[in-house]
């Protein structure tokens, strides 16, 4: 499903050019639900945002669903995006002037697809908000948001599903209750799941556990069935 | 540690608010442009307004063409008069204007407006010459230099007189009995305001050219006057009193250089007021792109005044430190406006030369200058108190939270307060800086209705939109969102921007009526020529000799009567303060017809006719606008000077107002037959001939009538077009002015939303937004802005324009679709670049830096 080559990624900053990636090597099978785990500035989220094709990685290959992120242009990323990939941001990212409905229809606008609505209103009520569909952003609670964002990155049915600190924002109880219903989805959908955490908890319930250090993957690669 | 002074403490907010403000500069750039051409704008006309009126009191003794003047109609004043009044005088002149046929030796023939003068004249000043036949260049001529020029049947004429005829210095031309040669151009009288329409262009000659001439018959049209200059330190109104006492009962009129600026500001302080309050109206679109201004830079500052406010600054010393900011950027927007409405109208001093009555000097005025900067201030006021209350009174927890934080904010009611007082300030000190407080007031009031109905149009669209966004397609339903959801800064763009575009709009719809008026239907209506100063005993010959002719049709013909209002319902208008669109009538006299009442069509507002045998006392006709003006209705009654002789009519009915643009002969006063027709009289004909037939027109009456003057009605509509349209330049641009003031509005609100739209676009961007799609949301966006602002411009214009061309030009309405459809365009396409120009910098930067900013 997802392969990675020697994966380097540098970023320049106002001190000079600095090393977030350093050739990262990772393989992630269809279906599977992988942890990423690590320190503060190892390089999750980079690598996170590199298999989304969100971020260019400076060298290396990136090979996702058979398609090579790194041949392609910015509009093919999002092209890759819309129909292979959906996200949830530690800070839920949604578009603050639609609502609810609207937020998780837009994916759907975006690929043209029919039924937006409807599809739509379906995701929203699989993860319990279809009485809040004509909320803004604002007028939700965090975890309702992230259910919004949750909703939005499934609608579409991706064949990646990748999770950036999905409960960083919120309490204990409502981030279990997220995480339960993004294993419950990706169980109904069948696939692979990419989350990266600090919660050790959450990295032990996923098939597969990457840790990142100082932009390596670490010498514990551990796939625990 | 002791406690900092009151100034200890300002000079400390000042320093944080100095070091704040380092390299924030260009977040103010839309702030400081808004401001300048606001300022720039009321800095202008006020430049131009006080630069009239100084101009005009510095000329005031050459334009009133000495000291004291006599001035008297259609009769020479008596000699013993001339000779024997102001004894203490230092020199005179007589002057008479009248018109004069005069044909060149190449057959063609003019009307002209023929000025003799004595050589003494100018007694004040000197006349303007080109073209001289001494060779020497363009010079200013004192009286002994103009004596030789216009001796021995010498003459000066206006360079469109000989464009006309055909001539250059040096020809001659046929004078009444004699030829006179023209020795050169006028460029200019010192004693003649510019700026208004004249029958025919001007032959200057001396007095005995016009005595040799002999043009000046009994009963002729002509001013006469005779001019003094007195020693200096006498006084000037004493010696005009002694005049008046004198010959109490003289039919001439005494006159003093005092009365002169009363006059012209009669004419300017209208125009100065609706100039004004048109730029006012620029400086407060303007307002709106400061407000947005402000609050994308306080938005920006929230980090800031966070970090302020966790480190123990008060509310008080936020408002401070942030008030201290946009007062500095205040004093720059306001200074460079200062200097741009001095520049623009100094830049622009030959083509005023050309609009306004006088020689203008331009220099930097603080009477034009402080209103300018005082209303900029307070403009800016008014739309910074708010968004700086509400940054100072955020709670401080809020302040750490995202943007949409400030949503369901109350602030306290002081800063509403604050508000009102920083609006009342704004509205007395318009009323100050304008001549018409009252008026000012009025309009203002107009402007803020306008702004009412403009935010209640906008909001109604916007909730309509946002209820509607359903129905929209998918790139227009995002755009719909941005405009309408949570943290939207629509409305401000909606009313400022609208606010330009209904002024464009109002402007092209009226101007597109004047047009048809001026060039499409007043000459189908109007006669080709209207016929003045007709005698009596030549009103049947004058009537043979045209309807004898082909093609030549007499369409009017009414006895004209001089007479001046002397007494309204018994009270001497001299103890009557009347309103300024009346009190021209008073003033001097006027012409009023007598006789059939069938020659007047105009529907009665109240009373009825006389019978047309009807022989009892003398009734009157009153049209309807001056007989409010005058506050006298049927019954009441109406005195009239007519030849020296007082007659009092009786109000027989009140007529509607007169619609001027028909063309027709139309009297305010129409009296009743009887002992008025033995008054002294001439006879008006307005006569529809071909173009063609012109000349010959010309000659049969040079020939044949040499006293009556025909006055060309499309010469003169075409001179009228041609004031009008350097008029219509002020308006115009200040419309302008207001159109890009609307358009900093816009150019503020994507300052404002830019980091909203690179939040969201970034989000876009990350679930599968391609670079096409970005562009078409953002350009929805800016498309449906303008859509909305456009829709209640429109109609607001359109209400405006109608009812001004309805009720206060009287002209039939008609719309104009190509004027309104090329504004809207302009705005539409306006809106668009900016939205291009926006979502090109968004696109420049990669999804990965945008969602790593938030």
């Amino acid at each position: 499903m997802l392969k990675l080559s020697d994966v380097k990624l540098t970023l320049e900053s106002l001190s000079g050019p600095v090393e977030i990636l350093k050739g990262i090597d990772l393989e992630i099978g269809a279906g599977v639900i992988a942890g990423v785990t690590g320190p503060s500035g190892s390089g999750k989220s980079s690598l996170l945002s590199i298999v989304a094709g969100i971020e260019r990685p400076s060298s290396g290959r990136v090979e996702i669903a058979g398609q090579v992120l790194t041949d392609m242009d910015e509009d093919g990323l999002a092209l890759f995006r819309r129909e292979h990939v959906g996200i949830v941001f530690q800070s839920f990212n949604l578009v603050p002037t639609l609502t609810a409905l609207e937020n998780v229809e837009l994916p759907l606008q975006l690929a043209s697809s029919g039924n937006s609505v409807e599809r739509a209103r379906a995701a929203l009520a699989k993860v319990g908000l279809d009485d809040r569909e004509h909320h803004y952003p604002t007028q939700l609670s965090g975890g309702e948001q992230q259910r919004v964002a949750l909703a939005r990155a499934v609608v579409n049915r991706p064949s990646l599903l990748l999770a950036d600190e999905p409960t960083g924002n919120l309490d204990g109880r409502t981030g279990h209750e997220i995480i339960d219903l993004m294993f419950s989805l990706n169980e109904d959908h069948g696939a692979t799941l990419v989350i990266v955490t600090h919660d050790p908890a959450l990295a032990a319930r996923c098939s597969q556990q990457i840790r990142i250090a100082n932009g390596q993957t670490g010498p514990a690669e551990v796939a625990v069935a | 540690m002791g406690a900092l002074s009151w100034f200890g403490q300002f000079g400390v907010m000042a320093q944080i608010a100095g070091r704040d403000l380092r390299g924030g500069l260009q977040a103010f750039a839309v702030f400081v442009a808004a401001l300048m051409l606001g300022v720039a704008a009321v800095a202008a006309v006020g430049t131009i307004s006080t630069a009239v009126d100084q101009s005009v009191a510095r000329d005031a003794r050459a334009l009133n063409g000495g000291d004291v003047v006599l001035r008297q109609r259609n009769a020479a004043i008596d000699p013993e008069v001339v000779a024997s009044v102001l004894p203490q005088r230092v020199s005179d002149t007589p002057v008479v204007r009248t018109n004069a046929y005069v044909a060149a030796d190449n057959g063609r023939r003019l009307v002209v407006g023929l000025k003799a003068v004595g050589d003494a004249y100018p007694l004040v000043g000197a006349v303007m010459a080109d073209q001289l036949l001494d060779g020497e260049p363009a010079r200013a001529l004192t009286a002994a230099e103009l004596q030789p020029m216009l001796a021995d049947f010498g003459a000066l004429a206006e360079p469109a007189l000989m464009t006309r005829l055909g001539i250059a210095p040096g020809d001659q031309l046929e004078l009444g009995d004699i030829k006179v040669t023209v020795r050169g151009e006028i460029v200019s009288e010192p004693d003649r305001l510019g700026g208004f329409v004249s029958i025919g262009p001007r032959l200057l000659v001396n007095w005995a050219t016009v005595d040799a001439a002999n043009i000046l018959v009994d009963g002729a049209l002509a001013r006469f006057s005779h001019r003094y200059t007195l020693p200096a330190g006498i006084d000037v109104e004493a010696a005009a009193d002694s005049v008046r006492e004198a010959y109490p009962d003289a039919r001439f009129r005494t006159r003093t250089f005092n009365a002169v600026q009363p006059r012209v500001q009669r004419l300017t302080n209208s125009l100065e007021t609706y100039l004004t309050l048109a730029a006012v109206a620029a400086l407060l679109t303007g307002g709106f792109a400061v407000g947005l201004a402000i609050q994308a830079y306080l938005a920006s500052k929230q980090r800031t005044i966070a970090a302020m406010r966790s480190q123990g600054a008060t509310r008080a010393q936020i408002m401070q430190i942030y008030s201290l900011q946009v007062a500095a950027i205040v004093a720059v927007g306001t200074g460079l406006g200062l200097i741009l409405g001095f520049l623009i109208p100094w830049t622009g001093t030959s083509a005023l030369d050309q609009l306004v009555p006088a020689n203008l000097t331009i220099r930097p005025n603080p009477a034009a200058l402080v209103p300018a900067a005082v209303l900029g201030a307070l403009t800016a006021a008014i739309f910074a108190v708010l968004p700086l209350a509400r940054a100072s009174d955020m709670p401080a927890a809020q302040l750490f939270r995202s943007y949409l934080g400030k949503q369901g904010q109350t602030l306290r009611w002081r800063w509403y307060g604050v508000f009102a007082v920083i609006v009342v300030a704004l509205a007395l000190a318009v009323a100050l800086a304008v001549p018409q407080a009252g008026i000012a007031l009025i309009i203002l009031g107009a402007i803020a209705v306008i702004g009412v109905l403009l935010a209640a149009a906008g909001a109604g669209i916007l909730t309509l939109l946002s209820w509607g966004r359903r129905l929209l397609p998918a790139d227009f339903r995002t755009a719909a969102g941005s405009l309408t959801g949570p943290g939207n800064n629509s409305l401000p763009v909606v009313i400022g921007l609208g606010f330009g575009l209904a002024a464009l709009i109002a402007i092209a719809l009226i101007e597109a009526n004047l047009v048809r008026e001026i060039f499409g239907r007043l000459p189908d209506r109007a006669p080709a020529m209207v016929l003045i100063d007709v005698q009596k005993d030549q009103r049947d010959a004058v009537t043979r000799m045209l309807t004898d002719e082909a093609d030549v049709e007499i369409l009017q013909a009414a006895p004209i009567v001089r007479a001046r209002v002397v007494r309204i319902k018994d009270v001497p208008v001299e103890e009557l303060t009347l309103p300024d669109d009346v009190r021209w009538t008073i003033n001097s006299d006027r012409g009023l017809s007598y006789g059939d009442p069938k020659q007047s069509d105009i529907p009665l507002v109240d009373g009825t006719w006389w019978a047309d045998d009807y022989a009892g006392p003398l009734l009157v006709s009153v049209e309807d606008e001056v007989a409010f003006g005058y506050d006298v209705w049927v019954g009441d009654t109406i005195s009239f000077n007519i030849a020296g002789r007082v007659m009092t009519a009786e109000i027989a009915n009140i007529r509607e107002e007169i619609d001027w643009g028909e063309g027709r002969l139309n009297f305010i006063f129409l009296t009743s037959n009887g002992v008025i027709a033995q008054a002294p009289q001439t006879i008006a004909m307005s006569v529809d001939v071909p173009r063609a037939k012109e000349a010959w027109l010309l000659d049969q009456l040079a020939e044949q009538f040499p006293n009556v003057t025909p006055i060309n009605i499309r010469d003169v509509v075409a001179q009228v077009n041609a004031i009008s349209s350097k008029l219509g330049y002020a308006v115009r641009g200040i419309a302008a002015v207001t159109l890009f003031s609307g358009i900093l509005v816009v150019a503020a609100a994507v300052q404002v939303s830019y980091r909203n739209r690179l939040r969201d676009l970034g989000i876009m961007r990350a679930i599968g937004a391609t670079r096409g799609q970005a562009r078409a949301m953002v350009l929805a966006e800016h498309g449906l802005m303008a859509a909305v602002a456009s829709l209640p411009a429109l109609i607001i214009g359109g209400i405006g324009a109608w009812a001004i061309v309805r009720f206060v030009l009287n002209l039939e309405w008609q719309f104009a679709t190509f004027g309104v459809v090329a504004v809207l365009a302009v705005a539409l396409l306006i809106s668009l670049a900016f939205g291009l120009i926006m979502v090109t910098r968004l696109l420049g930067r990669t999804t990965a830096s945008i969602l790593r900013q938030y």
